[in-house]
């Protein structure tokens, strides 16, 4: 204990003999010792706390303050190593965006039919300059990792393959932590910036064009994890009541097959056996011998209800089908599991990826497609085919996704053999009903202006205006057309728009283009059909479609170069379009990337100056208040002083000098 | 004749003036002897001759030379002595367990693991980089040296303590032995009790001795009828009249120490301290040293389990072509854990309650059982027998305490908790850099039996089926699992471990061991760091495994209510509070020590200036009678000489 105010020994009883004498002022001159060595030692290390002991309570609070601090450091640690990265990337997305300007300029000087095939060859060659100084800045390294890569930061991101630039970094974020349970992408993805994926082929199902739901069934090893759409089960405890009660604690339960093991281990009690439906997507009770069954909850909790078995204390008359427990598609989820258990067929799917130059393709045929084949080693197969697509599980885990990983290539998705239906079971195949307008006609797309594009004069003389701008897929066109009541519109298996009259009246079907757009042209519907009695059909002209592409920066320069080449106006035209998605993208991108390193400056603030307070707070308990300490010390050498003098008088004193 | 008689009368006056002269010059002598007590002459009239219408007083002779002391005072005094050997040593143990704890030090656990997590998180930032890889692994192993000192340090101060003991009793031995010698002493001197506390000095030095055998051990002393001093330990006699009965020690071996158990060596009793250095060291070595090794050892374990959790799942730089386990189970063939709760508080300390493990077929004989929570986690026991009727199980050695009611166990001869679920084997090939998941049961529902739960055989089994020819799975002679891949195109890792499987059989573990003095950093990863699992798939640049292990800095995942950090500062609290409080205690004990000590001083201390005073007066008696004497030889010299 350190105060002044120690507790000396005192002598109230008149008695005082030799040995006490002694006793007692060598007892107070250790404790006055004791307490200047204290003192000493304080002065001398600085500190108030020498060990925890001194004070259990501040030496607690010191180690965490230090934690803390501790902590921030390598925080701001980490923010610097953000920042740096971060600002690279905006650097390289600033010279990206340099020299899409330049291309511009070539485009406009160039697009111009007075062109020559000649001049348009040189200015190829610039553009091919421009694409590979594009090429070289998202290959931008810093730190040793490439930071438009992804977590590939091993390897550049961006080769050349086939005359297209394809990208073969990853799409996931690098995280930093940034603060106490904080911990943020810190860097910018290619696609973000540059446009590295195509944005389909999504999984699609291909009657409503709406995301496809593969449905996979319920099966023992299905995880808990996955089931409610991925929300998973908080697995508390659920009372069960047939001809007994049990109350089965659920909460080992890995999967599906776990918790039935566990609701059937009661079955003594209970008479009630668990199983999987009949529609291989939920739960079946049946109780031995009929009866009603109640599952219950237990405590208020929600396993049972959300396991699709809850009955209230009502109960329900055995047998008890479960509801839809919805699990997602996962790696491990079998193909012969989709569909509800029905799988899909195993003909296959062919994939390929071209460019002007190359064509990359690959089939997978029955040997991948078995009902054993699960997602991932269906994924595994389709990313290590060589054609630049990236196959993941959609967000929602209903369905697969693949992209095209290409700029500069088309991806397109067909049946491996003219009557399968693989590609079209997992909504991948590419048709044309699907296809955006921009990929019909070669790539030329469909003209659109502001406003409706093309009119249909109906045989009552009725125009029916239509804005292909609202269009995004072909079949969304004719669902325009077709959602008035006196036209229907089809999409034709050879590929062609039929459009239906049952108007009456005496005027010619007729579809005209209209406000000076060329969108009927571009749909193969300009034209008119004679008035006749009774429904009339127009049918407009084969359409076709080409794969899709990614919409990104090197696309732009890929096609504007390739169209320079080849001499091809239209397509020097059309490349004009990319080149306004690739900016506005790298704005995008630039603009959330100065937000987070605006956000990430503000955390280095508030880090430092947290760090600045708890260094203070630290120094307050830990540090020794010197003129306190040194005034004190003082204090205890004036007392030491005096009890040794006062001492020494003492034990002088003896009668045997009088006698 | 009346001449004589005075002659006689002035000669008592004369011996006893003398013997008060030669008692004072004995307390001067004996002014600074420990434990003397002053002697004071109580004189009394002689037997006075009885002229019977008269008496004459024949002079004076001594009553009694007594000591001048307080027994009351001395029985506080002892008690007080027990008390502060006591305190002294737990005091000095709890001193001696924060300076080697060493916390404030900027070296101590808790900077190694700030140190840590602070390398962690350079890994995230550099997850390929060589040198950043090395730079945790060696954070990893200062982080286990510390920890392996700091347990060796509390084993050696425990074993320093039980040499301490051992010295403490051959010290008892000496005392009582002396002690019965004493008092065969006395009781010669005091002719059987008769002249009771005649023999001052005797008593003196048997008194001092009780007090030096009451700072060992706590007694109790009390004085026979006949002089005899008997001294108690609890109900046993450790001395009765002239017989001593010495102390001896009973040894067992707790994992490599020694623990010794103080007992009588005849075994006539059973010895029970309570007070005293042997008490506190006792308690000091059994429960305070021991509790806080405990503490320890509970944050090593939880630090090597959930690092291990997350690094097992996670990949390096290399995925592995032949991985041997680090940990192996006894009995391949006996499920790999089974998992209990106790349902009762047991009521003798070597059984466990599990109603759920009523009518089990299940051989439990022979099996190590682990328990997982309560007061005595981490403690491991071999099982002799097991009541399927009631779900008894008994055990070969007794817990510390008992069982209680909720906590937890696992049969199992791991050291760390295993539950039902799975893990995933994920098999690279290493020329696409393809990688394809297997699932990996680990069902340990104990349904529809305990006998139905995976064995390690069954593991070995399920792996040998992924990819048959190309991946084996084999059981080695000590029980541990050994995967090859025997294409070296094709690799395997791990990934989404839900039961705690390759954790607690150290398959692609950070850390190796279970506890304080175990803790290593695994030999296979810090030999190759490019195995450092930084991420979470065969991505260089992938940084995820790094920083899932980065949070747990901030999980409460020691004994599911406290990170790391927090549960080390609560022990390191622990000791400094308790470091404080016997340090405050012992400090008050030594004042009223010495307050004791001072007040025996007055009662029985020598004053030399009052002996002085003293001396005088009996010199001047002395001086008086002698010259009375002279005179009576004048008037006797009259009477002879002056008759004729």
């Amino acid at each position: 204990m350190v105060s002044i105010g120690t507790p000396f020994v005192s002598s109230t009883f008149s008695r005082a003999t030799t040995n006490l004498s002694r006793n007692v002022i060598l007892a107070n001159l250790r404790r006055t010792q004791e307490e200047i060595l204290r003192s000493q030692e304080q002065l001398s290390t600085g500190l108030r706390i020498l060990k925890p002991s001194d004070d259990p309570i501040g030496a607690n609070r010191i180690a965490d303050f230090q934690i803390r601090i501790d902590k921030s450091d390598q925080f701001l640690r980490n923010i610097e190593s953000a920042t740096g990265r971060l600002n690279i990337s905006d650097s390289s997305m600033d010279g990206v965006n340099e020299l899409v300007n330049k291309a511009r300029t070539i485009l406009l000087e160039h697009v111009q039919s007075t062109s020559s095939a000649d001049s348009r060859r040189f200015a190829a060659q610039e553009v091919e300059q421009l694409l590979q100084q594009a090429v070289s800045m998202a290959n931008t390294s810093f730190d040793g990792r490439y930071i438009f890569a992804g977590r590939k930061s091993e390897n550049p991101p961006l080769v050349f393959a086939g005359g297209g630039v394809a990208y073969v970094g990853d799409n996931n974020g690098f995280n930093t932590n940034v603060s106490e349970g904080l911990s943020l992408a810190t860097n910018v993805s290619a696609d973000e910036a540059f446009g590295v994926f195509s944005d389909e082929i999504l999984g699609l199902d291909l009657g409503t064009l709406q995301t496809i739901d593969l449905n996979p069934a319920v099966r023992t090893y299905t995880k808990v994890s996955t089931l409610r759409e991925g929300q998973g089960v908080s697995l508390g405890s659920v009372s069960i009541t047939g001809s007994g009660t049990a109350v089965i604690d659920l909460s080992i339960a890995d999967n599906v097959g776990d918790i039935i093991d566990l609701i059937n281990g009661e079955t003594a009690t209970t008479g009630i056996t668990a199983s999987i439906n009949a529609a291989d997507n939920g739960f079946l009770l049946t109780r031995s011998g009929g009866g009603t069954i109640v599952v219950d909850e237990v405590s208020g909790g929600t396993t049972a209800s959300n396991l699709g078995i809850y009955t209230g204390s009502g109960g329900s008359v055995s047998p008890l089908t479960g509801s839809d427990l919805n699990p997602t598609v996962t790696k491990a989820t079998q193909l012969g599991d989709l569909y509800g258990g029905a799988g899909i067929t195993s003909s296959g799917i062919t994939i390929t990826n071209a460019t002007a130059t190359a064509t990359f393709t690959t089939t997978l045929d029955s040997t991948i497609f078995t009902p054993t084949t699960t997602v991932e080693q269906l994924l595994n197969a389709i990313n290590g085919a060589n054609v630049y697509a990236d196959a993941r599980i959609n967000e929602d885990g209903t369905g697969i996704d693949v992209f095209s990983r290409l700029s500069g290539g088309r991806l397109t998705i067909s049946e491996a053999t003219g009557s399968g239906t693989t590609a079209s079971e997992l909504g991948l195949l590419s048709t044309l009903g699907r296809a955006k307008l921009s990929d019909l006609n070669s790539g030329n797309g469909v003209d659109s202006v502001d406003g409706a594009d093309f009119r249909i004069v109906r045989k009552d003389g009725t125009a029916v205006y239509i804005d292909v701008d609202n269009a995004e897929r072909l079949q969304d066109v004719v669902d325009a057309i077709d959602s008035d009541t006196l036209l229907s519109a089809v999409l034709m298996p050879s590929g062609y728009i039929q459009i239906t009259d049952t108007s009456s009246g005496t005027g010619d079907l007729r579809v005209e283009n209209f406000n000076g757009s060329f969108a009927a042209t571009n749909l193969g519907i300009e034209g008119s059909t004679s008035n006749a009695p009774g429904p009339i059909t127009f049918s407009g002209t084969s359409l076709t479609f080409v794969g899709v592409q990614v919409e990104g920066i090197f696309t732009a320069l890929i096609n504007l170069r390739d169209g320079l080449l080849s001499n091809d106006t239209n397509k020097i035209t059309r490349s004009q379009r990319l080149f306004d998605i690739a900016q506005s993208k790298i704005l995008g991108a630039r603009s959330s990337n100065g937000a987070r390193l605006a956000g990430l400056e503000l955390t280095k603030n508030r880090l430092d100056s947290q760090k600045l307070e708890l260094s203070k707070l630290m120094s307050d308990i830990r540090d020794v208040d010197f003129a306190e300490a040194a005034t004190r010390m003082q204090l205890q050498m004036n007392i030491l002083q005096a009890g040794l003098a006062t001492a020494a008088r003492i034990l002088q004193t003896s009668i045997l000098d009088y006698l | 004749m009346v001449l004589f008689t005075s002659l006689n009368t002035a000669l008592t006056g004369l011996q006893a003036q003398l013997a008060t002269l030669q008692t004072i010059g004995h307390n001067i002598s004996n002014a600074t002897t420990p434990g003397y007590s002053r002697q004071e002459v109580d004189f009394e009239t002689n037997t006075p001759n009885d002229f019977v219408r008269f008496q004459i007083g024949t002079g004076a002779r001594i009553k009694q030379i007594r000591r001048v002391i307080d027994m009351a005072l001395e029985a506080r005094l002892q008690s007080a002595s027990s008390a502060l050997g006591n305190l002294n040593v737990k005091s000095t143990a709890l001193n001696q367990l924060e300076s080697t704890v060493n916390a404030l030090s900027g070296s101590d656990i808790g900077a190694m693991l700030d140190n840590l997590f602070k390398a962690m998180e350079d890994l995230s930032n550099r997850p390929a980089d060589i040198s950043t890889r090395s730079a945790v692994l060696e954070q990893v192993r200062l982080l286990s040296d510390s920890f392996n000192s700091l347990a060796n340090d509390i084993r050696d101060a425990r074993d320093s303590l039980n040499e301490q003991l051992g010295s403490a009793i051959g010290e008892v031995n000496r005392i009582t032995r002396e002690i019965a010698g004493l008092n065969k002493q006395v009781l010669e001197a005091e002719n059987g009790g008769i002249d009771l506390g005649a023999a001052n000095d005797l008593r003196d030095r048997r008194d001092l001795l009780v007090k030096q055998l009451s700072n060992l051990v706590g007694i109790k002393a009390v004085e026979t009828s006949r002089g005899e001093m008997n001294v108690l330990v609890g109900s046993a006699f450790l001395v009765f009249g002239a017989t001593s009965y010495d102390l001896t020690t009973d040894d067992t071996v707790d994992n490599g120490s020694i623990i010794s158990t103080p007992v009588f060596e005849n075994g006539s009793a059973t010895l029970q301290v309570t007070d005293g250095q042997m008490a506190g060291i006792i308690e000091a070595r059994d429960n305070i040293l021991s509790g806080f090794l405990k503490d320890f050892d509970v944050l090593a374990n939880s630090i090597i389990y959930e690092f291990n959790k997350i690094h097992s799942t996670g990949q390096g730089l290399q995925r592995f072509g032949d991985l041997t386990s680090v940990n192996g189970i006894r009995d391949t063939s006996f499920p790999i854990a089974v998992a209990g709760q106790a349902t009762s508080t047991s009521v003798s300390k070597n059984t466990i309650v599990d109603t759920s493990l009523m009518g089990s077929a299940a051989n439990l004989i022979g099996k190590q059982v682990l328990i997982l929570t309560g007061d005595n986690i981490l403690e491991q026991r071999t099982i002799t027998g097991f009541d399927s009727a009631t779900g008894t199980i008994i055990v070969d050695k007794d817990f510390n305490t008992v069982i209680a009611q909720g906590d937890r166990f696992q049969i199992t001869s791991l050291n760390f908790s295993i539950v039902n679920g799975s893990f995933d084997v994920v098999l690279t090939n290493e020329i696409s850099g393809t990688q394809t998941s297997y699932n990996i049961t680990v069902d340990l529902d104990k349904l529809p039996d305990i006998t139905s739960d995976t064995t390690l055989t069954g593991i070995a089994t399920q792996i040998n089926a992924i990819a048959p020819g190309v991946i084996t799975a084999t059981i080695t002679s000590d029980g541990k699992l050994r995967i090859e891949s025997s294409s070296g195109d094709v690799k395997f890792g791990f990934a989404n471990d839900s039961s705690g499987f390759l954790a607690a059989m150290g398959l692609n573990t950070l850390f190796t061991g279970y506890d304080s003095s175990t803790i290593a950093v695994n030999k296979l990863i810090s030999d190759n760091p490019a195995l450092l699992a930084a991420a979470k798939s065969n991505t260089a640049g992938d940084n995820s495994n790094a920083i899932e292990m980065g949070l747990l800095r901030n999980r409460s995942v020691v004994k599911g209510q406290s990170s790391f950090e927090e549960f080390y500062q609560d022990i390191i609290g622990e000791v400094a509070v308790n470091a404080g409080e016997f340090s405050n205690r012992l400090e008050t004990q030594q004042l009223v020590s010495e307050q004791l000590e001072n007040q025996r001083e007055r009662v029985s201390g020598v004053s030399i200036d009052e002996e002085a005073t003293k001396m005088i007066t009996h010199q001047r008696a002395f001086q008086a009678v002698a010259r009375y004497i002279a005179v009576i030889d004048s008037l006797l010299d009259t009477l002879i000489n002056g008759i004729r």
